[in-house]
């Protein structure tokens, strides 16, 4: 502990050389700057109409309503990027590995209703994020894939629940600092979904 | 767009909202990338913008948990009465530099972040305002509040 610690400092100073000591690493400079410097979207202005006025306000409108429309249900890349993680780990059968189930047990997730066969587990990295990634078979039909997320639930996801392709998605958060993204085929009942879910994580927060 | 003192400052920024270095800076590129997802050309000032972006992202999930803290009308009207004077008596408080985490622990995002804008940033109650959308006198009266809320966490 320095000097400086133990003497009294106006408050500005304080407040000014606690944040100084707060810095991005340099790898999440990196990306950040390389993120701004090139922007992932390049949506155009709309071009204003040489006599000063757009010359169809009801085309307009419509544009303007199936951009937002659009934009609303635009899932969140996480989501996207778990998808992909699901299709590319499709045929992995490894069941639940002890690796995987000591995971399971450190970050105090309880097991999966005996009813339901754990037929893949791996840990994965999503869109920047680490998770372990589960998928469970549905007793007769269907599947279902939890992406246990350590920490709270990321800003990225925006919205928290949706649909993606042929499956339902939702992201779920415990009490014990977990998150959850979970991703399931249509053909899931919804009360078998949330039976499961709420065996493995009993202290759901939203 | 950003250079990276812009981001630097941007994710202290963000850090006294969230508290934790991690969700700084998930919440930082997040907001980059939803203004990033705007037509930038209409963006006069991206960092005030994603300041305003930060702020919103932010408090939206801290709504959608529940977990906004709500302050009492009466306890707010209480403190109004000299408002006026606040700032020359929160540049009177001394404290022990390592103290200065305990305090940040105690406050709420809202304080945090007034206290950022005020100590780092060095913003007058007007600039304020008008990031925060709210009347210079509401920024007054809540710069008093958290000058009795730093008194009170020295004093414990």
């Amino acid at each position: 502990m320095n000097d400086e610690s133990r003497e009294e400092i106006p408050l500005k100073k304080a407040v000014k050389s606690y944040y100084a000591d707060k810095k991005l690493s340099a790898e999440q400079l990196e990306k950040l700057s390389s993120l701004s410097d090139n922007p992932v979207s390049d949506i155009k202005p709309l071009r204003v109409h040489k006599f000063g006025m757009f010359p169809f306000p009801a085309i307009a409108a419509s544009i303007l309503i199936f951009i937002a429309f659009f934009s609303y249900n635009k899932n969140p890349d996480i989501i996207t990027a778990a998808y992909s993680d699901i299709i590319h780990d499709e045929k992995l059968s490894n069941g639940l590995s002890d690796v995987h189930k000591n995971w399971i047990a450190v970050n105090e997730i309880k097991a999966a209703p005996s009813d339901y066969n754990v037929e893949m587990s791996k840990f994965c990295d999503i869109d920047g994020f680490k998770t372990m990634h589960l998928r469970i078979a549905g007793k007769y039909h269907g599947k279902m894939n939890l992406f246990f997320k350590k920490g709270s639930r990321s800003y990225r996801f925006g919205k928290s629940s949706g649909i993606t392709k042929d499956m339902k998605w939702k992201v779920l958060e415990s009490n014990k600092d977990i998150t959850v993204i979970v991703m399931y085929t249509k053909d899931m009942r919804e009360n078998v979904v949330n039976n499961i879910i709420g065996t493995m994580l009993p202290d759901l927060i939203a | 767009m950003l250079d990276k003192q812009d981001l630097q400052k941007l994710y202290r920024y963000a850090l006294a909202l969230v508290k934790d270095e991690d969700m700084a800076y998930d919440l930082l590129q997040t907001s980059i990338e939803r203004t990033l997802n705007r037509n930038m050309a209409t963006i006069d000032e991206p960092i005030a913008y994603i300041k305003v972006i930060m702020r919103n992202v932010f408090f939206d999930e801290q709504r959608r948990k529940k977990i906004v803290p709500m302050i009492s009308i009466e306890q707010d009207e209480e403190e109004q009465y000299d408002s006026e004077n606040m700032q020359l008596s929160l540049e009177d408080i001394h404290i022990h530099l390592d103290d200065i985490e305990q305090i940040t622990k105690m406050l709420t995002p809202a304080e945090n972040e007034l206290l950022y804008l005020w100590a780092v940033e060095e913003y007058t109650a007007e600039e304020i305002s008008k990031l925060l959308t709210q009347p210079r006198g509401t920024v007054l009266s809540k710069l008093h509040r958290l000058k009795h809320r730093i008194r009170q966490s020295i004093n414990n």
